[in-house]
């Protein structure tokens, strides 16, 4: 892997210029290089090198590297103390019994300060590259979210504009010209209403139901006009349940397949109820249709579905769902239970 | 004159389409209809020469609606709400349709392209009366999703395949659900030929005729293709053929 190759890179890399810099700074002091001398900077290396590689086995297992900075420091910094301790004795310890040294194992208060500021570089580097790797995951992440954001927008604004309503819409209305000019007028109106809703409230994660349900009419009243005895409606909302928030044009595409896949099917039409009712913390509104619901032939539709249950989930979680069926052989039931509460409200930012 | 019938499941759309087409003087609406099966009982009552036809209806779509008819389809303008895109998935091809709300220079050219392909037809054949198909006539073919409006004079061949019959114009080769023997019935004898069993012939599209075994007879037509003619048949081939 790409990661584990930049780390080992960067050990070699690391304590090779360590190293070197011992070296020069040896040279630079004036002293005489001994066999000794060299083979305690070959130790220091190999030591450093195996000491950081099976502390970093032991930071990982401990899961250090998904830990924030302020949990973080304190450990880091009592590790730079514990791995200077051992660096010390294992250097005393080896060179000794390597190049006969015989240096004492007292503590030498510079020498160990100076593996602890060792250590202490090494961790500011190695976290350094851990946060910067983390932070670059987490921005693709974000710009992976907010691409698939853009693109649930731009269909949601697609799908809205359904453009085989507005064109029926308005041949039906080219035609009521003549035939009953007032009537014309307010389906003009009502289209206005409906076109600039689709714009503006989809905007807004969630809209009260009372809103939503001054769209559906004016939507359903255009249909009407279009469908003439062929559609007939009821909404039937209790007081109550007018304050509930839902997400925007929920109902309204709900109430479109209603007619897409049941009244424009059947010769003689039908008709589209709706209903909403107050349950203590909930609201249930249901829709029936004439129609007969197919689950196994609904290619379209169910990806509104689908697309329905998850607006669902994004606002409320599991304390909102909707179900769809056929009541009987000539309707079709389609039910949202939505609480008042959103899903937020109670849980502290528990993401 | 032309006689003109509106199907559209929505009165106030059909309502449009008439008013539009009063400013045409040569064009007479013989009968509208909402419904699909009583606009099938009309079109063989009225035999209209024109269809303003929406695709999207109750019950049955307008492609359906024309699969339906037996024999003869009139000229067909579909009128609908649906964007080019749209009518892509039906795959139709050579298809006059006018989009919702209609505009009226879009009407015109329209009309104006089936008064031309009518009077090409006048002036290039003898009616036939018999009520047969004429090889002017157009047909409307349906595979599945795909449709086709077809002149007969470019069919060359319709042979049998079970229940189906396979018929090859262009380069299209479309199964359709009828009986050979059911076709024959349609088809003037003027133009087809019973080849056998199971083929029907163009005429037209003959290019030679070689004798084959037992005195059967070998059709060869302009694109190469090679039909066995059987030997009752190709008693009577000899005797059409002979001047």
């Amino acid at each position: 892997m790409q990661a584990s190759r930049n780390y080992y890179q960067a050990q070699i890399i690391g304590w090779s210029v360590y190293t070197l810099i011992s070296v020069v700074v040896f040279i630079l002091s004036g002293s005489e290089l001994r066999i000794d001398v060299i083979g305690g900077i070959y130790l220091a290396f190999a030591l450093g090198l195996v000491i950081s590689h099976l502390y970093r086995t032991v930071l990982i297992k401990m899961g250090w590297l998904s830990m924030d900075i302020f949990r973080l420091a304190p450990r880091v910094l009592a590790a730079c103390v514990g791995l200077a301790i051992v660096f010390h004795l294992l250097y005393i310890a080896i060179g000794n019994l390597a190049f006969g040294w015989d240096m004492d194992y007292r503590w030498n208060d510079q020498n160990l300060f100076a593996w602890g500021m060792l250590f202490f570089i090494w961790n500011i580097l190695y976290f350094a590259y851990i946060f910067f790797q983390r932070y670059r995951v987490e921005e693709i992440k974000n710009l992976r979210l907010e691409a698939a954001r853009n693109e649930y927008e731009l269909r949601r604004l697609r799908d809205q504009m359904n453009p085989h309503f507005i064109f029926n819409a308005m041949n039906t209305i080219r035609a009521l010209i003549d035939e009953d000019p007032k009537k014309a007028k307010n389906a003009v109106t009502q289209l206005s209403n409906v076109l600039r809703s689709s714009l503006q409230t989809g905007k807004q994660e969630l809209i009260p139901l009372e809103k939503e349900l001054q769209i559906v009419s004016d939507y359903l009243e255009i249909e009407k006009a279009r469908y003439e005895e062929r559609l007939q409606t009821i909404i039937d909302a209790q007081p109550e349940a007018l304050h509930v928030q839902i997400p925007p044009l929920m109902l309204q595409t709900i109430v479109e397949n209603c007619i897409k896949h049941g009244i424009a099917k059947l010769p003689k039409g039908g008709s589209i109820q709706l209903i909403a009712k107050r349950i203590d913390d909930h609201v249930d509104i249901h829709v029936l249709n004439s129609g007969q619901y197919d689950p196994n032939h609904q290619s379209e539709s169910s990806l509104g579905l689908e697309n329905t249950r998850n607006r669902l989930d994004l606002s409320f979680g599991k304390a909102a769902w909707m179900t769809i069926g056929n009541l009987d052989e000539k309707t079709v039931k389609t039910t949202i239970h939505i609480p008042f509460k959103k899903k937020n409200d109670d849980t502290s930012n528990d993401h | 004159m032309i006689r003109a019938m509106i199907i559209d499941d929505e009165r106030l759309a059909r309502q449009e389409i008439k008013g539009q087409l009063q400013n045409f003087s040569d064009i007479e609406i013989v009968a509208e209809s909402g419904v699909v099966e009583e606009a099938l009982d009309l079109i063989e009552k009225e035999n209209p020469d024109l269809l303003f036809l929406d695709i999207q209806m109750p019950g049955k779509n307008g492609f359906e609606l024309l699969d339906e008819l037996d024999g003869r389809a009139p000229h067909v303008i579909f009128v609908t709400a649906y964007d080019e895109y749209a009518l892509k998935a039906f795959e139709v091809n050579a298809l006059d349709y006018l989009m919702k709300p209609v505009e009226e220079h879009r009407l015109r050219e329209a009309i104006d392209k089936i008064k031309k392909r009518i009077a090409e037809r006048k002036s290039e054949e003898e009616p036939l009366n018999d009520g047969k198909l004429d090889i002017t006539d157009q047909v409307f073919l349906k595979d599945g999703e795909k449709c086709w409006f077809v002149e007969l004079e470019k069919v060359r061949l319709f042979e049998s395949e079970g229940n189906y019959i396979r018929v090859y114009f262009d380069d299209q080769r479309p199964l359709i659900l009828k009986s050979l023997n059911a076709l024959t019935e349609r088809l003037s004898d003027k133009y087809f030929f019973r080849a056998s069993r199971k083929h029907i012939v163009n005429l037209r599209w003959i290019q030679k005729v070689e004798t084959w075994f037992n005195g059967g007879l070998l059709v060869i037509l302009k694109d190469g293709t090679k039909v066995e003619v059987s030997r009752r048949q190709s008693v009577k081939l000899k005797e059409m053929m002979a001047l």
